[in-house]
């Protein structure tokens, strides 16, 4: 996962599968960048290299969201795939946070 | 603890100099010895030995051959072996080491040798054996308690037969031998109540979290006219109730869709899971439930919300969990427009046999994820209700 802040913006761009074999180091270092970093209000997670996701990536990914909520950061996800979109919405996350392309 | 070391060399100066180096740094260490692979092969069939130094060149059966009939067999392979020998080319060296020698060392040997590298090349290849005997016996005791929750597992499945309303038909297939997929179908009065669920994960910890959903499943469908919408936010509001870490640590979270059958109505609601289907017989023609919904144990008090459909009998109602269509690694979440294709291309056989049906489409899954190299890697849950 790489991490870039742009303006006021911390851009988390997960570069491999969103699935459990690697969901706990994603955490990890999601936990140390909300632990030590006050110089953003906005997350944007980018999937627009992510192929595989499942329950756990879906579960890391609210996970993320209410992490942002409660740091009052505003959260998005971007360049999700189709079909990741359609996961989104199957289970309403879109009600929750953008999902822009 | 007693270790036995066999010492396999022709040359009996050999055998006493190893044996004494041996015998001076191990404590507890008692021998044997063998003078051509053929001796080697009755001294550990005939007791237990921890550990073999052997010699390549030797008389009857060399060494190289006594490395690979040790290896050949399961009950010998994984006794470490170190071999020693005047050989010095790298070839000789690297097949031994191929062929699952644990560690080489040449002839002759010298003071450093002697006091120093063979002892720690003995004990550590001693103390890795003791690791992998520690490993295998864990793994048969984990073996044999996944058998046993397993057979837990079925009990808590329902039952196919005895229903007055619907004909039902099931295939599970865990995983790891319990899994964290779970459904459920009890008629009570008039009705037909019935659910599928799956929990993030699967092994051990996700069978108990299905476990539990069972019993917060039955417990809450005892409520008079209680309607689909209304189960899964008692469900998701008991486990805020009841879980500490619910909504935190993720150990508790799963997809649903609880369904009510009542007089030709079904009443349904989906806590985001993969659509189920309605087989409907008058048009043999699969439609698909297309309701979105919030996982449960996620986010404290979402809503979900009921809708109603028409059935008739003979119609069929087919939910599964999406262990159906992920397999590999990185598993494709998302897949699950093929199962609602391939039901599609199974619709002859599921009149005729919907037990067959079942079984063709998880056959047909099977061979999906074997051409690409893969196989099923989560629980597989399926369950069809025929209206009668």
């Amino acid at each position: 996962m790489e991490e870039q802040l742009l303006g006021n913006c911390m851009r988390l761009i997960i570069t491999e599968g969103l699935t459990a074999n690697r969901v706990s180091d994603y955490t990890q270092k999601t936990e140390a960048l909300f632990a030590s970093d006050s110089r953003f209000d906005s997350v944007v997670l980018d999937l627009s290299s992510t192929k595989n996701i499942d329950s756990v990536g879906v579960t890391f990914v609210i996970g993320l969201y209410k992490a942002s909520e409660e740091h009052n950061k505003s959260f998005s996800v971007s360049g999700a795939s189709v079909d990741i979109m359609s996961l989104f919405r199957l289970m309403k996350l879109d009600q929750f946070f953008d999902l822009n392309e | 603890m007693a270790y036995h070391i066999l010492i396999a060399d022709d040359a009996t100066m050999n055998r006493s100099l190893i044996r004494d180096v041996l015998s001076k740094s191990l404590k507890n260490a008692t021998f044997s010895e063998a003078v051509n692979g053929t001796e080697v092969l009755e001294v550990v069939k005939y007791g237990a030995v921890d550990l073999i130094i052997l010699d390549l060149v030797m008389p009857i059966m060399d060494g190289y051959e006594t490395l690979r009939w040790l290896k050949k067999h399961p009950e010998f392979h994984d006794i470490p072996v170190i071999v020693n020998s005047a050989i010095t080319e790298i070839k000789s060296i690297e097949q031994t080491l191929k062929e699952g020698a644990i560690d080489y060392f040449t002839k002759p040997l010298s003071p450093n040798d002697m006091q120093i590298i063979l002892p720690l090349k003995a004990r550590n290849a001693i103390k890795f054996y003791e690791q992998q005997k520690t490993i295998v016996s864990l793994n048969q005791q984990i073996n044999e308690e996944l058998k046993n929750a397993n057979t837990f597992a079925n009990i808590l499945l329902p039952k196919e037969k005895g229903m007055k309303q619907v004909e039902l038909y099931l295939k599970y297939h865990p995983s790891l031998g319990i899994g964290g997929d779970f459904f459920d179908c009890v008629e009570i009065g008039d009705k037909v109540h019935f659910m599928i669920a799956d929990v993030t994960g699967h092994g051990i910890a996700a069978g108990m979290a299905s476990s539990m959903i069972k019993v917060l499943y039955r417990k809450i469908i005892e409520t008079p006219d209680i309607m689909p919408h209304e189960v899964l936010e008692r469900m998701n509001q008991s486990i805020f109730d009841i879980f500490d870490f619910a909504g935190r640590d993720n150990y508790f979270v799963f997809t649903a869709f609880v369904g009510v059958l009542d007089h030709g109505v079904l009443s349904y609601a989906n806590a985001g899971h993969p659509y189920p289907m309605i087989y409907r017989a008058e048009h043999d023609r699969f439609v698909e439930i297309r309701q979105n919904g919030f996982l449960v144990g996620m986010l404290k008090n979402v809503r979900y919300h009921t809708e109603n459909f028409q059935v008739d009998p003979e119609d069929m109602i087919f939910l599964y969990t999406d262990g159906l269509f992920c397999a590999c690694e990185g598993k494709d979440f998302t897949g699950w427009e093929k199962v609602f294709t391939l039901s599609r291309q199974l619709s002859g056989i599921l009149t005729v046999s919907p037990k067959e049906f079942l079984e063709d489409l998880f056959y047909a899954f099977h061979m999906i994820h074997k051409t690409s190299g893969n196989d099923f890697t989560d629980d597989v849950a399926m369950m069809l209700l025929k209206v009668k």
